[in-house]
């Protein structure tokens, strides 16, 4: 039997007892993960926001496993699983692009303070030669 | 006093205290009259010091941050002490001081000027298969974003005028071959740049070639950026007044 026909061969939507359970430990597991690392204020609650946000789309969808398949149809997906997998890759994909962008900036940020505080080191030095230079030394101990 | 135009020579330099104090001495000797910046690019050997020791002034970046980065420090340093010219110069010996009054001279009628190894006129310099061809794709790829011609793209013996200087302190691009995007950089807003011919000497130590792969990640990255580049509206040349 090929991969496919043993996908295809599953029975869209009926989820057994034990795999709905599974399903609603992991959301649950997830939301608390979540609101863990926002009360411990670990992430920027731009990012806190989003992430809860996501978790708590998939819970209606964890209680009532038929949502998906009801969208699916109404979408005109004919393999509702498919349709929870695109919609996944597109937020994770954004996500990422996202993240790139942030990491970028970030790095240009920290060159920037680097070389900013490479100069001021400098002109430290400079000032501070200078004026032992005049002041006779008193105020600087090398 | 204050006649001439203040002029300073950047220095970056990365592990290079074996080649920096004959280099800085052959300077001093060459042209006494130039201040020189040594910016330190997070070296791990006695760079710094020596330098420091030398009485140059020295900018200690607290981390590596490549060549363009070090040249950007070195930039927004010229620019805060009142320079109106540098020129860029390699602390491996590989430049000739007596260079620097051939490209000071050419910067009087444009805003950037290259040292080429390669323009005829100077003496020969050979480069690798690999990294030659590499170079005449450059030359290629520039030739058709810009319809100018420039015969040594990755030279690091440049003259740099008061608004070029400016405009690189803030902008100067940071990862490597940076020469390249710069020079885009500065024909796309709008800067003369011109190349003179000057001999150089063949590197004495080193790391002279990058593993393949790596050259041809950073060629396309190049590639890419030239080509948004040009997409882009480019930054006013800011009006000086003269004083």
């Amino acid at each position: 039997m090929s991969p496919v026909a043993l996908l295809l061969a599953i029975e869209p939507g009926g989820v057994s007892e034990r795999a709905h359970l599974l399903l609603v430990i992991v959301v649950i597991g997830s939301f608390l993960f979540t609101v863990a690392g926002v009360r411990r204020a670990r992430l920027r609650s731009r990012y806190s926001l989003l992430w809860l946000s996501i978790v708590c789309a998939l819970v209606p969808l964890a209680a009532f496993p038929r949502l998906l398949d009801w969208a699916a149809e109404r979408l005109g997906v004919a393999y509702p699983p498919a349709l929870l997998l695109l919609l996944s890759v597109a937020v994770l994909f954004l996500f990422s692009v996202h993240l790139s962008w942030e990491v970028s900036r970030a790095d240009d940020r920290i060159r920037r303070l680097a070389e900013e505080l490479a100069l001021l080191r400098t002109d430290l030095d400079e000032t501070r030669r200078a004026s032992s230079d005049t002041g006779g030394g008193t105020d600087a101990p090398a | 006093m204050e006649d001439d135009i203040r002029t300073i020579v950047i220095i970056p330099a990365l592990d290079e205290a074996e080649s920096l104090p004959t280099v800085l001495s052959d300077l001093r000797t060459a042209q006494p009259d130039l201040d020189i910046v040594v910016v330190d690019d997070g070296s791990t050997d006695d760079t710094a010091a020596l330098a420091r020791s030398a009485g140059v002034a020295v900018v200690s970046l607290p981390f590596n941050l490549g060549i363009g980065g070090a040249l950007r420090t070195g930039f927004r340093y010229a620019v805060d002490h009142g320079y109106e010219q540098a020129v860029q110069f390699d602390a491996d010996g590989q430049h000739d001081p007596s260079a620097i009054p051939v490209l000071l001279e050419a910067l009087d009628d444009a805003h950037l000027v290259i040292g080429s190894r390669f323009l005829t006129g100077a003496g020969d310099y050979r480069v690798g298969a690999t990294r030659g061809l590499a170079m005449r794709l450059l030359q290629i790829m520039l030739r058709v974003l810009t319809d100018r011609r420039f015969t040594d793209t990755s030279s690091g013996l440049r003259a740099f005028d008061r608004q070029m200087l400016r405009h690189f302190a803030r902008h100067y691009p940071t990862e490597y071959l940076e020469s390249v995007e710069a020079l885009l950089d500065a024909l796309h807003s709008g800067y003369r740049v011109t190349e003179v011919p000057v001999t150089m000497h063949p590197r004495a130590g080193g790391e002279a070639s990058q593993a393949n792969l790596k050259l041809v990640y950073h060629y396309l990255r190049v590639l890419m950026s030239m080509s948004t580049r040009v997409g882009r509206r480019p930054e006013p040349i800011p009006k000086e007044a003269v004083a």
